[in-house]
């Protein structure tokens, strides 16, 4: 599996500066063009391809939230977290582990953490990550303190490692929506994913589908038809996000039941 | 296996799709917590199960017709699609129940020719092969169990870093499902947790605690008869353990005793499984667990630092002797609870023959939660209480 074509042609201007990350609004209009990269793949092919480095890049930038939190869960302070969550990923960049990708199945989720577990026990590592990371922006993290949502973390009673986990499968699931509510809104339907999104889980007391019908002013086999392509584009989207974190795509599967299980323990 | 809280709240679970504690959500369809910053302020966990759901070619049934659906008739996956697919002998048909220990799927075992339920529990990172080999020994030994009231186990295995076991599929659904479409009148639930009261002392004779005593792990078969299933399934996640590990591993505490929640496993007997079937009674006479904080966290909180409220106060159609049950069997000291679960079905027993009951009736304190009380003088069922002259002390059971 290769890297797509138009990303590799649009990520050739951005290799002049590969440190330089574009802002995180560019980097979701930007994310459909990694659409069939597994990760593993995009690692193992990065130093001969630009484009494969930006895909890893943009990996690395939207995961970066769970590698954070574990950090912070180590009672390091909010500003060094910072430094070293940048250092780390600029050093994870620059590594290039292969060996790690098999003794971690493939799992993107597991390999960072494998490696930052590994870093952050290696005081002279650290020093020099710390270092390293003071000043770069490769990660967005001021956008997300901004909204105060990572401090919130720390609070909760759960491990390191589950905390991790529980961020990480969070994430997946926002850059999921993100996306399909980006296709919605780019084609004039941010009403209609507002209110086709509730049915999505299947909750308890979610409006009925005559409900949102009446509201939208549709007949129910219209609805009926919208949500049924909104729910295939949905999980459409879920799978291929979580093959970009996986080597292969049987793990699929396997994968979504484990953030399912992360999530209701 | 998804529990609910929500029981005799239907309307207002219709209102709102969540149940709204003082700080973080709970999804009232899975029991997992909605974190304040969930996407799209969705339970990411149904989320997450509704990607299980391959893009069908079908769908179209109402989005609310999940829930009005029996039990045992969970939805098709579309099966030109081959969902599932096959694990070892077993062709996996549709997914019949997910928790947080794994997934229950109807399955066709293929040497057999025989519709199974098999569950597979994924075990994760924190699995070992002491963890394998103690769920392999209580699994077989629960197996051996032959009892009317227990859920048959056919096979115990291991596969693709997973363990299973295949076991009777009993058509009726669990009983949190039941009770989550109606509650279930009083009378007709002391019969029924008698029964499962004698099944578990069965259990207890043949050596084996069920260690998870839940409405989940309740199945009704097609005439309302209760079959307990999941026996020593617990112990596979069990570790010398903190609170903390057993929050990650076990999920929503509400119906465990305290001394499974602090991880004490040294102290976890028979009394235990009495703690469950009681804090099963308990749901099903008020609608609600002994205790439920918005988080994990906060009903282990509740659990170990507060007393259940009276049932009484909860459902005020229950009369005194089955609070005094009820609340008999939730004792945080082990020894306080019934001695078994022979004499806890056995004071059920006697209250459904208007008989006298044994256990000894606890005061309720400050908002109507329960203070312990050493011992009471025997008491008719029908006359107040009296308090014990100086001196005395009430028998044990």
């Amino acid at each position: 599996m290769s890297v797509n074509e138009d990303h590799a042609s649009e990520s050739r201007t951005a290799s002049s500066s590969p440190r330089r990350i574009r802002p995180e609004a560019d980097a979701q209009k930007a994310s459909i063009a990694f659409t069939t990269t597994h990760w593993s793949v995009v690692l193992e092919a990065q130093g001969q391809s630009p484009a494969a480095q930006e895909a890893l890049e943009k990996l690395c930038r939207t995961y970066w939230r769970p590698v954070y939190g574990f950090i912070r869960r180590q009672d390091i302070r909010t500003h060094e977290a910072e430094d070293l969550t940048q250092g780390f990923f600029s050093l994870l960049l620059e590594r290039r582990d292969f060996d790690a990708v098999r003794r971690e199945k493939g799992r993107l989720r597991s390999y960072l953490l494998m490696s930052l577990k590994h870093f952050l026990t290696s005081e002279q590592r650290r020093a020099m990550t710390l270092k390293r990371g003071k000043g770069q922006q490769l990660i967005p993290l001021e956008e997300l303190m901004a909204n105060n949502r990572v401090d919130v973390e720390p609070a909760d009673p759960l491990s390191a490692d589950r905390l991790y986990e529980r961020r990480w499968a969070l994430t997946l699931m926002e850059q999921v929506l993100r996306r399909l509510k980006d296709e919605y809104c780019t084609g004039g339907n941010t009403v209609l994913f507002d209110s086709l999104k509730q049915l999505l889980p299947d909750e308890l007391g979610a409006p009925s589908r005559a409900d949102i019908a009446l509201q939208l002013g549709m007949t129910d086999n219209a609805l009926r038809q919208a949500f049924h392509r909104f729910r295939q584009r949905y999980q459409l989207l879920l799978r291929e996000e979580i093959g970009h974190t996986v080597a292969v795509a049987s793990d699929v599967e396997d994968e979504l039941r484990h953030l399912i299980s992360v999530l209701r323990t | 296996m998804m529990e609910s809280r929500a029981v005799h709240d239907g309307e207002r679970a219709r209102d709102s799709p969540i149940m709204s504690s003082s700080a973080p959500r709970v999804c009232r369809k899975c029991g997992a917590e909605i974190f304040a910053d969930a996407p799209e302020g969705l339970c990411t966990a149904c989320l997450f199960e509704t990607g299980l759901d391959l893009p069908a070619d079908e769908t179209d049934e109402p989005p609310n017709a999940g829930r009005a659906r029996p039990p045992g008739a969970p939805k098709m996956k579309s099966g030109s699609t081959g969902t599932f697919g096959d694990f070892g002998d077993y062709e996996l048909l549709e997914v019949i129940g997910r928790g947080g220990q794994g997934v229950v799927y109807r399955a066709r075992q293929k040497s057999l020719n025989r519709t199974v339920a098999l569950k597979v529990i994924g075990l994760g990172h924190w699995a070992t092969e002491a963890h394998l080999k103690r769920f392999r020994r209580e699994a077989e030994a629960a197996a051996s169990l032959d009892h009317s009231g227990i859920v048959p186990i056919y096979e115990v295995g291991e596969r693709d870093g997973s363990c299973y076991f295949s076991m009777k599929l009993v058509e009726g659904g669990q009983l949190d499902e039941v009770i989550k479409r109606e509650p279930m009148p009083i009378r007709r639930a002391i019969e029924l947790i008698a029964k499962v009261a004698r099944t578990v002392h069965y259990a207890h004779e043949h050596g084996i605690l069920h260690r998870d005593i839940k409405p989940g792990n309740i199945l009704l078969d097609g005439k309302g008869e209760p079959h307990l299933t999941d026996f020593g399934l617990a112990r596979l996640v069990e570790t010398e353990s903190t609170v903390t590990r057993t929050m990650e591993v076990l999920g929503t505490p509400s119906y465990m005793a305290p001394e499974q929640a602090v991880g004490n496993n040294a102290r976890i007997s028979s009394a235990t499984d009495v703690y469950g079937v009681g804090a099963v009674l308990y749901q099903l006479l008020t609608g609600q667990p002994p205790f439920a904080g918005g988080t994990t966290y906060e009903t282990i909180k509740l659990l170990l630092d507060t007393e259940p409220r009276q049932p009484r106060l909860l459902n005020p159609k229950l009369d005194r002797d089955l609070s005094t049950i009820c609340l008999k069997c939730l004792e945080k000291d082990p020894q306080r609870r019934y001695s078994s679960a022979l004499a806890l079905a056995e004071d059920l027993e006697r209250w459904l023959k208007h008989e006298p009951i044994q256990a000894r009736r606890t005061r309720a304190g400050k908002n109507g939660c329960v203070a312990i009380q050493p011992a009471r003088y025997w008491q008719h069922p029908w006359s107040r209480w009296q308090p014990p002259p100086a001196g005395s002390f009430g028998r044990a059971n």
